[in-house]
């Protein structure tokens, strides 16, 4: 467990000396600042005449659609694609490689949840300024929204992750994650039956839990977001189980 | 004396054909043992199933008693390596690294971390960043970061490899210091022979994949590799 934290420590600070992550961190904060401000100071009338909580919504569905699955594609590729084309990804070290392999995806998640939660405070706080209609009772549904956005975001760095161990040139990583990513959302348009067995059809699931959400809704979906990680994760470990120095 | 390496029977094989076969080493602690061998005779491949960065087909391997592949963790702890070019993290400074290596160990006070930059002479770039460094500087970076986790048993693929003259004389005094106190076994491969001749008590000469050992003597070990490799052909 020690070495778990400790090389989960490493992977984060590997991160966070990127400059690709420093910019995904900035642009958590400085979207919805920006956002708020041109919604509310610069008369946009069209956008004035949604309600505050959409405008953080849509704010919300542009970081878990496309800012942070985008994200984690980066530091997949980076933490293993691009560290086997560099060598650096296997070391004589006292870590087994199943830590080894956790640690990596324990730190592309939290930093995953770093970049909601940035977010999150950031609409709050730009919210707080510059909504007039802006009050202290939004904060737990919206926070609540924010927080359950992650778990699918997890099914999704697995599935990232498995896909970065498939191949061995970072290019070709990134750009058959950015592709794969893009049919999953599009295909339910062309094959409506497939909505709900594609992993990136839960990333707005906060919508589910803000409305209407069963008992037996959440159990299947929690079995399913589940079930895909697991299948992500195991898929994912085997290959990297696999690789060689 | 206890046996700081024994390895029995192993043979990896790569689709090339090349390879080792059948090797059986075994180390005492405090040796300094140099493997030599023309390219491609399989020599980082022996090192590497040593440290378990590449899995055998067959054989097995004990550091210091335990088993390599059964108990990975407990068997690389007294083990510190440098294979191949460095593993260091561009982006980041020696020292940085060296502090994100010492999470991985119990033991490692930032005291202890100075001292390896000291010994590798990185102490006045140990805010530098790797990316910066020449390949020398690199390769110094490599030694530094097998000797952080005070080692019983070091093992060294190429270590001179891009060093310059003040490098080569201070990694020379380094493992002979290192050995001398501490008692620490190293293996060593290089292409550098002279430089191994100074070092070593013991060779393995690995041609073809296959493996044969030679006592430091009188004659020169210039001489011994030469009649090998053309008793074995290349």
């Amino acid at each position: 467990m020690n070495t778990i934290r400790a090389n989960s420590i490493n992977e984060i600070q590997k991160l966070l000396t990127k400059k690709s992550t420093k910019l995904f961190l900035l642009a958590a904060v400085l979207i919805p600042v920006l956002t708020k401000l041109l919604v509310n100071n610069l008369f946009l009338t069209d956008w004035m005449a949604l309600p505050t909580e959409n405008i953080n919504f849509s704010l919300l569905d542009l970081f878990v659609t496309i800012f942070i699955p985008l994200f984690i594609f980066i530091c997949a590729t980076d933490l293993f694609t691009g560290e086997g084309e560099r060598e650096t990804l296997f070391q004589v070290r006292p870590i087994g490689r199943m830590e080894l392999f956790l640690s990596k995806v324990i730190a592309i998640s939290i930093f995953s949840l770093i970049l909601l939660l940035l977010e999150w405070l950031a609409v709050m706080i730009s919210s707080s300024i510059f909504d007039k209609a802006f009050t202290l009772t939004t904060i737990p549904s919206s926070l609540g929204a924010f927080f359950v956005s992650w778990f699918p975001i997890i099914v999704l760095t697995a599935f990232a992750v498995m896909l970065a161990l498939l191949v061995k040139s970072s290019v070709l990583a990134i750009s058959s994650m950015i592709v794969l990513y893009l049919i999953m959302l599009f295909i339910p348009y062309v094959l409506p039956s497939s909505l709900y067995l594609l992993p990136a059809t839960y990333l707005d699931w906060y919508r589910q839990w803000l409305s209407d959400a069963s008992l037996q809704w959440i159990l299947q979906t929690v079995t399913y977001l589940c079930s895909s990680f697991a299948l992500f994760f195991s898929v994912g470990y085997y290959m990297f189980n696999r690789k060689e120095a | 004396m206890e046996k700081a390496v024994v390895i029995t029977g192993m043979t990896k094989q790569y689709s090339n054909i090349r390879g080792i076969q059948n090797i059986n080493l075994t180390i005492d602690q405090g040796e300094i043992v140099g493997i030599l061998g023309p390219n491609g005779a399989g020599k980082t491949t022996l090192l590497k199933c040593m440290t378990g960065l590449t899995s055998p087909d067959s054989g097995k391997v004990e550091l210091f008693g335990v088993e390599l592949q059964s108990n990975y963790k407990e068997a690389i702890r007294p083990v510190g390596a440098l294979i191949g070019p460095a593993v260091a993290y561009e982006n980041m400074s020696p020292y940085k690294n060296l502090k994100m290596i010492s999470r991985l160990y119990s033991d490692i006070t930032d005291t202890d971390i100075e001292k390896v930059l000291q010994q590798t002479g990185l102490t006045p770039y140990k805010d530098e960043k790797i990316s910066s460094f020449s390949m020398g500087m690199k390769q110094r970076y490599g030694i530094a970061s097998a000797l952080i986790s005070k080692p019983r048993l070091i093992i060294l693929d190429e270590p001179t490899n891009g060093l310059d003259i003040d490098g080569l004389l201070l990694l020379r005094k380094t493992i002979q210091e290192v050995s001398s106190h501490s008692g620490v076994t190293f293996v060593i491969s290089s292409h550098h022979i002279s430089e191994l001749e100074k070092l070593c008590s013991r060779f393995c000469f690995l041609i073809q994949g296959a493996a044969s050992f030679y006592e430091a003597g009188s004659e020169p070990l210039e001489d011994v590799y030469v009649k090998k490799v053309e008793v074995a052909g290349r």
